[in-house]
């Protein structure tokens, strides 16, 4: 019979599916399931057993997503995020206390002008990946990644190096000889003058390499820095810089020390 | 807001400086290296006094500010001023400062008794030195540096040549530039290069031979790329044997087999014959040929257009893509360019060319394609040779501070160069000696040999370097393991490094802007600047050593410590006409030492058109390229580029272009041939891949300084070997593995460390050579230039093996 065979063939294809379908199924619920030796998801494999140090387990996709990676620990997906504040957001900086974001700022520098390390890790060879999140800046989950403070140069790691080497094996014994740095770095200034109580402040840093204020005062700054008032595009218009500090032509900032006397 | 008046400020700073402790104290249980931050300022840099230095590392000579208060360095700011680097620093730059502060500098001269290092006094310390200067004066050599100070070099210089008759003085920059001074005497008579940094802003093509300025001039190279930023179009040839970061920002990379350069800069040559585009009014008005004779020498033999298209005719690109494995057509490509009279082109290389057996001939190859195209002397269109180190060309270019050389160009073996020196100096006829000295190599070798064997040199003082680190085969030249215990060796350095290690007495040396100082860099410019903290303990500046070691001899009585007049040979006088005893430590900053010896070098600089102002108009300004030229109205006037009548003083009227120190006598610089021949050492079946050394960004040479950085140390803390997958997979080595690397010299074991900084092609591996736990120069191999005597650290064949734990 003609007719009965493309019923045939059209039945078992729907069984085919139904199979198909069936161990996709299966085959998900198990994968997204509790990973085998979960707890800390990388370190399992540092783990318990003697097999599991013979034979580590690959992690499971849950565990990479919530693998801490060095200080990026904190970052993962979170799409809520990414919009990001807007200068239009209104801004409450009442009441915050800028010393512990200066002291979170110098963490990552020598001294207070000192171009700061990469707390992460990063690709070698382009500044388009440095860009993606550090041309206008990006908030996540509570960490920041903070606006370029100067224009754009093209060879970000001439000036900013990774703060822990990407260098796989084990390292060698760390140089103990060399002991400590004793330098003690030039400290962020705290608040700008005020001419009186409610006058503009000054710009308390020089400019150079800090020409967009907005790298640490605008909507993508640490909270107690901001400026309340980030849609304002001329910020010198208010806020007066320093000529000594800038250091410009002509103005005799850099006294020579006479037969090098300190 | 806290209401801002003086009782809020006084009480927020007080409190941040309570949070500073907490934190420091936080900062050290997580990071030992960090010292306490400084709390909180009402305002940046109060308290702070600013002044100007050029920068500690490289030759690139950028100018950087410096920040001291209470006596000690607390910042650093790229100098807006500078035009090297325009405000802008590198990594290394920007911690300049840190590199003082190591918690293990040498703070008190050491003598070794019974195989320990024990603490002396200064002046016994440099009793023993001239102990051994008077067991034979003839014996004592001189290791100095491309970081000597314009000062310290030149009176070493006139200390050996001058005092102890006795040419044994070479720096550290034989292993560095030799090869380029020696390509820049052979082609135009007169060392250094004829263009700047202008070059930089100008060229449309950047051209990369073996160079990789990402890492290495780093400020030089944004210099370039960030002309893009603006919109400019500048291309990049990237041709080398290894990928880099540098590779990341060119156009095109060109990957040669090593040391075939010499077949690439032949096959432009070829292309531009062949092509007719070579720049026929250039080369009939301006240059003259010449060939390599039988025995490799500086003067080679004279040679004519008809002689070179015949030699050159055989460097067809596809005997070049056989020779260098870089496709014909690239070359064709090359040879386009370099025929294109539209573009400016400008050529910049460092050790990739200068460490090479045929260092001299492939300087003189990359000169002579430039000249015969006709890119040359205008602002874009030059053949660059870059420095590593402050003052490579400042001190040991222009001081000559090499055995075979007198200040400002002047040649030892030379007796009209010799008697202005002697006039000069105002020492008696006939005290210099004509022979040159040892150079590097020969030094180490006829120091670590018996003196039975031919080994006459007895004592080396080495200042203001790391031979133990950076020697090649340092097996053969500089091992504690078989060290004569005749031979003795004098150290002044500011921490403990490979050298010290092995040195008989050790001396604690200033540094940087703990002593006044002046150095040149690769455009030419030379700059000054004062002393800002004091060094610690009882360090002392390298100038005052050689000076107090000098006046110890002469109190002695030695009559080469004394003038024609019978004066001592660095009496120096304030303006009142009193000696001032600047031997004693207690007196030395009574005056300006740096003057007054900068002032008396400035007499031996007109000879070879390399004028040098007053010392006062360096303190003035960021730095002065030479030859610098008091105008009409009093004024001093640097010079960018060379030999071009529109800019070069010297150059007459109506010439534009004039070869004014022409090899030939007649104005004309040299277009140069040399062959292509196989290197000393190939891979072979034994030891079958090829070794390349060299830097990375973070660490400045042999990292002495830069490894006591804590910035620095954490992003690059050791040395590691890079290799390509495919011949990892081979061998069975995973990313990380211990492995050990060997030559036919010595061997090492160390991590690899795959698709990290730079990217080798199969067959070939790279291992900077920074980390003294790791020293890759046991492996190197000590051949070098017969003309330079620079060895080849780009090449050697080595085997790679797991190591077998």
């Amino acid at each position: 019979m003609p007719t009965s065979q493309p019923a045939t063939q059209s039945q078992s294809l729907h069984i085919g599916f139904a199979v198909v379908l069936g161990v996709a199924l299966i085959g998900f619920l198990v994968g997204t399931g509790r990973p085998p030796l979960s707890t800390g998801p990388l370190a399992a494999s540092h783990g318990a057993t003697e097999d599991a140090q013979t034979h580590p387990t690959a992690p499971t996709y849950r565990a990479l997503r919530d693998a801490p990676w060095r200080d990026g620990a904190a970052w993962a997906t979170d799409t809520a995020g990414l919009r990001g504040p807007s200068v239009l957001d209104p801004v409450d900086v009442e009441g915050l206390d800028k010393l512990p974001a200066l002291a979170d700022r110098s963490a990552r520098r020598a001294y207070d002008g000192a171009p700061p390390t990469i707390p992460h890790a990063v690709r070698q060879d382009s500044a388009a990946e440095c860009l993606a999140c550090h041309d206008e800046g990006l908030r996540l989950r509570g960490r920041i990644a903070s606006p370029v403070s100067h224009e754009a140069f093209t060879s970000c790691t001439q000036c900013h190096v990774v703060s822990q080497a990407p260098m796989p094996g084990a390292p060698l014994p760390p140089d103990a000889a060399f002991g400590p740095n004793g330098f003690v770095g030039m400290a962020s200034p705290a608040q700008g003058a005020r001419a009186w109580s409610i006058a503009p402040p000054v710009i308390p840093h020089r400019t150079l390499m800090r020409e967009r204020c907005m790298s640490c005062h605008g909507p993508n700054g640490r909270d107690a820095l901001r400026s309340s008032h980030p849609d304002r595009q001329s910020c010198e218009q208010c806020h007066a810089p320093a000529a000594d500090l800038d250091m410009r032509p002509g103005l005799a900032a850099l006294p020579s020390t006479p037969f090098g006397q300190p | 807001m806290s209401s801002p008046d003086r009782t809020e400020d006084r009480r927020t700073f007080l409190k941040a400086a309570a949070l500073a402790a907490a934190t420091a104290v936080a900062a050290r249980g997580t990071r030992p290296a960090q010292a306490a931050p400084q709390p909180p300022l009402s305002r940046m840099g109060d308290g702070v006094t600013w002044d100007k230095a050029p920068c500690r590392f490289c030759g690139t000579g950028c100018h950087v500010q410096v920040g001291t208060r209470g006596g000690r360095v607390v910042a650093i700011a790229g100098d807006p001023q500078a035009e090297v680097n325009k405000g802008l620093l590198c990594v290394k730059g920007y911690h300049v400062g840190l590199a003082l502060y190591g918690a293990d500098r040498l703070t008190t001269p050491l003598l070794r008794v019974d195989g320990k290092q024990v603490p002396i006094s200064w002046e016994r310390a440099i009793s023993i030195m001239a102990d051994r200067v008077e067991l034979d004066p003839a014996g004592f050599a001189f290791y100095g540096s491309g970081q000597w100070t314009i000062p310290e070099g030149y009176a070493a210089q006139k200390f050996m040549k001058g005092g102890l008759a006795n040419n044994h003085i070479d720096p550290n920059a034989r292993l560095c530039m030799a090869s380029a001074v020696t390509g820049f005497l052979s082609v135009y008579g007169v060392d250094e290069p004829a263009g700047t940094y202008t070059d930089l802003d100008k060229a449309d093509v950047i051209i990369l031979w073996g160079n990789n300025p990402a890492e290495m001039h780093p400020v030089l190279f944004s210099r370039v790329i960030d002309r893009r930023s603006r919109g400019e179009k500048v291309t990049i040839i990237d041709i080398g044997t290894r990928r880099t970061r540098s590779t990341a920002h060119a156009d095109h990379y060109l990957e040669f087999q090593p040391h075939t350069d010499l077949a690439i800069a032949n096959g432009i040559a070829q292309q531009l014959l062949a092509n007719g585009t070579w720049d026929k009014d250039f080369v009939e008005a301006h240059c003259n040929f010449r060939k390599s004779g039988e025995k490799p020498d500086l003067n080679g033999v004279e040679s004519s257009f008809q002689e070179y298209a015949a030699l050159v005719a055989e460097y067809t690109p596809e005997r070049v893509e056989e020779l260098s494995g870089v496709p014909a057509d690239d070359i064709r490509m090359l040879g386009r360019l370099f025929g294109r009279r539209d573009l400016k082109i400008t050529s910049l290389w460092c050790m990739g060319m200068n460490q090479h057996t045929r260092g001299t001939d492939i300087n003189r190859l990359v000169h002579a394609v430039h000249l015969l195209s006709g890119h040359f002397g205008k602002p874009g269109d030059a053949p660059t040779s870059l420095t590593g180190q402050p003052s490579a060309c400042g001190t040991a270019r222009e001081v000559g501070t090499l055995a075979h050389l007198l200040p400002g160009g002047r040649l030892v073996a030379n007796d009209e160069h010799r008697k202005q020196a002697e006039e000069l100096w105002n020492l008696p006829a006939g005290r210099i000696n004509p022979k040159p000295g040892a150079h590097t190599v020969e030094m180490f070798s006829l120091w670590s040999k018996p003196k039975a064997d031919g080994g006459s040199i007895h004592t080396i003082y080495v200042q203001v370097t790391n031979p133990g680190q950076t020697l090649p085969n340092r097996h053969l030249l500089l091992d504690p393991g078989v060290k004569d215990p005749d031979k003795f060796l004098i150290v002044s350095d500011v921490y403990p490094t490979a050298t010290t290690a092995v040195a008989d007495l050790v001396l604690p040396a200033a540094m940087w802007v703990e002593k006044n100082g002046m150095y040149g860099n690769s455009e030419r410019r030379t700059q000054q600047w004062f002393r800002q903290v004091l060094p610690p303990g009882q360090a002392r500046d390298d100038c005052w050593q050689t000076i107090a070691l000098a006046h110890e001899l002469h109190r002695r009585g030695m009559p080469g410590m004394k003038d024609k007049d019978g004066r001592f040979l660095f009496e120096m006088k304030d303006e009142a006409g009193r000696v001032v005893p600047v031997w004693d430590w207690a007196h030395y900053y009574d005056l300006n030492v740096d003057r007054v010896l900068f002032e008396e070098y400035r007499t031996f600089t007109r000879l070879k058109h390399k004028d040098l102002a007053p010392y006062d108009e360096y303190v003035r300004s960021r730095g002065l390229r030479w030859p610098v030229v008091q105008q009409a109205d009093g004024t001093w006037r640097e010079t960018q580029f060379r030999f071009a009548e529109f800019d070069d003083p010297y150059v007459e009227k109506g010439k534009g272009f004039q070869f004014y120190h022409s090899v030939t006598k007649d104005d004309r610089a040299l277009i140069w041939f040399a062959d292509y021949r196989p290197p000393p050492e190939s891979p072979d079946e034994q030891y079958p891949l090829w070794l390349c050394t060299g830097r990375v960004l973070e660490h400045w040479h042999s990292g002495t300084m830069t490894r006591r950085v804590p910035q620095l140390r954490d992003a690059m803390p050791q040395a590691y070997l890079e290799m390509h997958r495919a011949d990892a997979a081979k061998l069975g080595i995973q990313n990380g593995e211990l492995v050990t690397l060997e030559s036919r010299r010595g061997s090492i074991d160390l991590p690899v460390w795959l698709d990290g900084r730079g990217r080798p092609p199969q067959g070939s591996v790279f291992v900077p050579f920074f980390d003294e736990r790791l020293l890759v120069n046991r492996v190197t191999l000590h051949e070098h230039c017969p003309i330079s005597k620079q060895p080849d650290y780009k090449k050697c064949a080595v085997r790679v093996r797991r190591k077998v734990v």
